[in-house]
């Protein structure tokens, strides 16, 4: 129980913290405190939402088919690859007429949802049936503490890259961790035939496990996936080149446009 | 003279904006269109997704007890099929299985759908996460006719 517990939130709280950490890199200092009611704000909106989910669950499980909760947590992951774009673009090409703050709060308040009522479906299955309540709290505050400390060391790692390399290389992280999630909802989709279903094109099991500590934070931070098939591969490389070429061809346009001027 | 060619050079950046500008919402149109395109397909393709689901073999999989009814399931070789698994106990229990790739928490009471293959000739194991020492089953793919077995392995 213990164990599960701990597996449980390494799966569901690696996302969050991966993702408040890219955050952190990406955001001013001192914005985060100028905006910090409304980080206030979003962190009880998230909570909010989490509640408002776990309390009607079994209701929401059963609309359109029963595959009602599999349509809503994957169009979370959708909005969140969506929200992570626009927030690349006006990053990239500093399009400053939205504030990004916002979006910031947006990527953060879907994430914390989306893994916030996973996380806690899953929990109270376990609450309900198991007598070892104390394990239950013992698991959840060890994967906490593991998951706080990969976010530490990821950010110190990631903050003393030279400054030359640090922001792309933050962005591309950010660009992979948003590809991930569209992963996860392939998964969800292809689940309620949405989307149709392919063998494997390879297994990887074998060199690295999903179900591992590593597997778990490659698959949160760049959604691996040891047993792909061809509608993952083309998904992700899809989500992953097109806003990449889109940057390279852009940047170029702009730099022919600079030069006409 | 000064006076006039600063004029002409400012007429001809305001120029060069327009055009930039104008580029900038051609650009952006033909982005709104292609995204109304692939919505418009997609809503479609949704639509046919949702007609298709009737045309799939259904197979009806019961918790009782926290043990899978029935234990070993034997389903159609390269075939999607539909998984009802209904929940008999007063309790969730969580369909997961690492061969087929899914997991799903059925609520207490409550009946669920999860759809698999089209799947090779084999076996393919699948328990409830939280009772994973009883709740236990295997679904097996046959290049035979299908029928339901309702042997339990348990």
């Amino acid at each position: 129980m213990l164990i599960n517990t701990v597996v449980l939130l390494l799966r569901n709280g690696l996302p969050i913290v991966i993702m408040v950490t890219l955050l952190l890199l990406m955001v001013q200092s001192y914005q985060l405190y100028r905006l910090k009611v409304a980080w206030l704000g979003t962190l009880l909106l998230s909570l909010f939402i989490i509640f408002w989910v776990i309390h009607y669950v079994d209701n929401i499980a059963q609309f359109y088919h029963g595959i009602a909760l599999e349509l809503l947590f994957s169009s979370f992951y959708i909005a969140i690859y969506l929200v992570v774009l626009l927030c690349l673009y006006i990053t990239c090409f500093k399009a400053t007429k939205i504030n990004i703050n916002y979006l910031y709060m947006l990527i953060f308040l879907l994430i914390f949802s989306l893994n916030g009522s996973r996380f806690f479906i899953y929990l109270t299955g376990f609450w309900l049936q198991s007598q070892l309540q104390v394990s239950l709290l013992i698991g959840a505050l060890l994967g906490l503490g593991i998951c706080i400390s990969i976010g530490i060391l990821m950010y110190f790692m990631l903050l003393f890259t030279q400054k030359k390399y640090q922001q792309p290389f933050v962005l591309l992280l950010v660009l992979l961790f948003a590809c991930g999630q569209l992963n996860q909802a392939v998964d969800l989709l292809s689940q309620v035939d949405f989307l149709p279903s392919y063998e494997a094109l390879w297994n990887t099991s074998s060199l690295l496990s999903e179900d591992s500590e590593l597997g778990y934070f490659f698959t949160a931070l760049l959604g691996y996936e040891a047993t792909p098939s061809i509608l993952h591969f083309i998904i992700y490389f899809s989500a992953l080149i097109i806003p990449l070429s889109g940057y390279y061809f852009t940047n170029r346009q702009q730099e022919s446009l600079k030069q006409d001027l | 003279m000064i006076n006039f060619l600063a004029k002409r050079i400012l007429k001809l950046q305001v120029s060069n904006i327009n055009r930039l500008v104008t580029y900038r919402v051609g650009v952006l149109k033909r982005h709104i269109t292609t995204l109304s395109k692939i919505s418009f397909y997609l809503f479609f393709a949704c639509l046919s997704i949702t007609s298709a689901w009737a045309a799939r073999p259904e197979f009806i999989i019961t918790i009782k007890d926290h043990l899978f009814y029935p234990a070993r399931l034997v389903i159609p070789e390269n075939t999607k099929v539909k998984l009802v698994i209904v929940n008999q106990d007063n309790t969730p229990e969580q369909f997961d299985s690492f061969d087929l790739n899914r997991e799903k928490v059925i609520f207490a009471g409550k009946k669920s759908v999860v759809y698999v293959g089209p799947l090779s000739a084999g076996n393919y194991h699948f328990f409830g996460e939280y009772h994973p020492n009883s709740a236990r089953g295997v679904v097996i793919v046959s290049n035979k006719n299908s029928k339901k077995e309702v042997v339990n392995v348990n």
